[in-house]
């Protein structure tokens, strides 16, 4: 067990359970400050250890983070002790079997850094993009605080399909040979359309489908436009968007579907099966 | 760039080599998916956290500090964790903790010495390890980690008294720490690679 540690000859210190940090400057020159470790026997200690194994996971209340922060401070056993706990709390994850995700992320990350390198390459030479919304996937809009850095991840996409050289660049990236090559497939408005128009392409090498919009009508409030891919009379659910998208860009192979549809669906998350007749839609 | 190690990557992500990043992405993609799909099960919302994470290692590649060695892939996976629990907690309406993410990312890649024992782990040796944990242990961790609770409202999920759970975070931990730092071989394992 620790002892108490002190590094000068004269002590103000006062033997109380109390775990403030105590300080005593005696003149100047020569002499060292006191420091004053946590003593390892006191009930305090073994309280604040109890809780190291949720502080390593963030289970704590923002209470017992502040005062296991202020105890930190005067014991280094317990610091000791944290980081360790951290140590195996951030290894647990490396336990995960592995999951696969679609090839579109990929194509996506790509097309953002290749958008971005572009832009702070030529911002006088090539006018903005418009404006475009990004996938409405989320509930809210996923802004960190302080530093909004949305990634318009729809429009990233498009800004790499629109521009065909990029688009090679991309596939030497890949080492492929193949040109791109693209299909264009007849977008028709059903009995149920509500004015919408577009133009939907298929990127066979990368099984990516791409829907451009030039004007889409409003939606009532906490609606959605909501993309299917249907093989058979399954609908998969394939991404939900706003009001103000121009292009929107899905991950799936042409030969598994017969159908893609759009229908208007309860937002932000849409519906797991449609809820309405399609306003759009395209044999495969 | 197969070849090349986490921090010749990262390297090269400073110098702005999109190629760098998409390798990186080649090597974590799978790893980053399963942590985020486990924790928001839901393929969209996982894959847009992905997407964000990648981004956050292209733009902040340069304030992880290789020279104090840190570990890039707890780094990644940090950031990973931290958006999907984000996520995750307004999806749910729950208070959110008062600090900024990109500043926890940062202190993460701070290395320290009990961080090196536990680096460059072999996946297979942390399976093995945390499939010894006693199931309780295993579970207080898991309902933290990738469900994001505290551990009042594990106590309450789990019907346990709230000191039990603590105990078993804290145990559990140490447990994990001591077999992937300590033990040479883990029951179950094989041979140690």
């Amino acid at each position: 067990m620790r002892c108490w540690r002190f590094r000068s000859r004269f002590l103000a210190l006062e033997r109380t359970d109390d775990l403030a940090r105590e300080r005593t400057n005696i003149g100047d020159g020569g002499f060292e400050e006191p420091v004053v470790e946590q003593r390892l026997d006191s009930p305090e200690h073994a309280r604040y250890q109890e809780l190291l194994g949720a502080a390593a996971v963030d289970a704590l209340t923002d209470d017992e983070r502040l005062s296991l922060a202020r105890h930190l401070a005067t014991c280094q056993s317990c610091r000791e002790e944290l980081a360790a706990l951290r140590a195996a709390a951030q290894a647990f994850p490396l336990a995960l079997e592995d999951r696969e995700p679609p090839p579109i992320v990929r194509f996506r990350i790509q097309a953002a850094i290749q958008h971005e390198l572009d832009q702070q390459k030529s911002t006088e030479l090539r006018p903005m993009p418009p404006q475009l919304h990004p996938v409405a996937a989320a509930p809210t809009p996923i802004r960190r605080r302080g530093l909004p850095r949305l990634v318009p991840w729809a429009a990233a996409a498009i800004f790499l399909v629109a521009a065909l050289g990029l688009l090679a660049w991309n596939l030497s990236l890949r080492n492929e040979t193949t040109t791109p090559t693209s299909q264009a497939i007849a977008l028709q408005a059903t009995q149920a359309n509500n004015g919408a128009q577009g133009i939907l392409t298929y990127l066979p090498d990368q099984h990516i489908f791409v829907l451009s919009f030039d004007r889409l009508p409003a939606l009532p409030a906490n609606r959605v436009y909501q993309v299917w891919l249907i093989h058979g009379k399954s609908p998969v659910p394939s991404g939900v968007f706003g009001v103000g998208t121009s292009d929107f860009a899905i991950s799936g192979n042409r030969s598994d579907f017969q159908t893609l549809a759009i229908t208007v669906e309860p937002g932000p998350l849409g519906s797991a099966a449609p809820t309405s007749s399609p306003i759009l839609a395209a044999s495969l | 760039m197969v070849d090349q190690s986490d921090g010749e990557l990262l390297s090269a992500i400073v110098r702005r080599d999109p190629a760098a990043l998409v390798a990186l992405y080649d090597r974590y993609a799978r790893l980053s998916f399963a942590l985020a799909y486990r924790i928001l099960d839901q393929a969209p919302l996982a894959e847009e956290v992905v997407q964000d994470a990648f981004m956050s290692v292209w733009q902040r590649a340069d304030s992880f500090d290789q020279a104090r060695g840190g570990n890039v892939r707890a780094w990644l996976l940090t950031i990973v964790h931290n958006r999907a629990l984000d996520v995750r907690r307004r999806m749910f309406g729950k208070r959110l903790p008062p600090v900024d993410l990109d500043e926890v990312d940062y202190l993460v890649s701070s290395p320290d010495p009990s961080a090196e024992v536990l680096r460059n782990l072999d996946r297979d040796r942390v399976r093995a390890a945390v499939a010894e944990l006693p199931l309780e242990q295993r579970q207080a961790i898991e309902l933290a980690y990738f469900d994001g609770l505290t551990h009042i409202e594990i106590a309450e999920r789990t019907a346990a008294p709230l000191g039990t759970v603590k105990s078993r975070l804290r145990l559990g931990l140490q447990k994990l720490y001591a077999m992937l730092a300590f033990s040479e071989q883990i029951p179950g394992a094989g041979a140690d690679r």
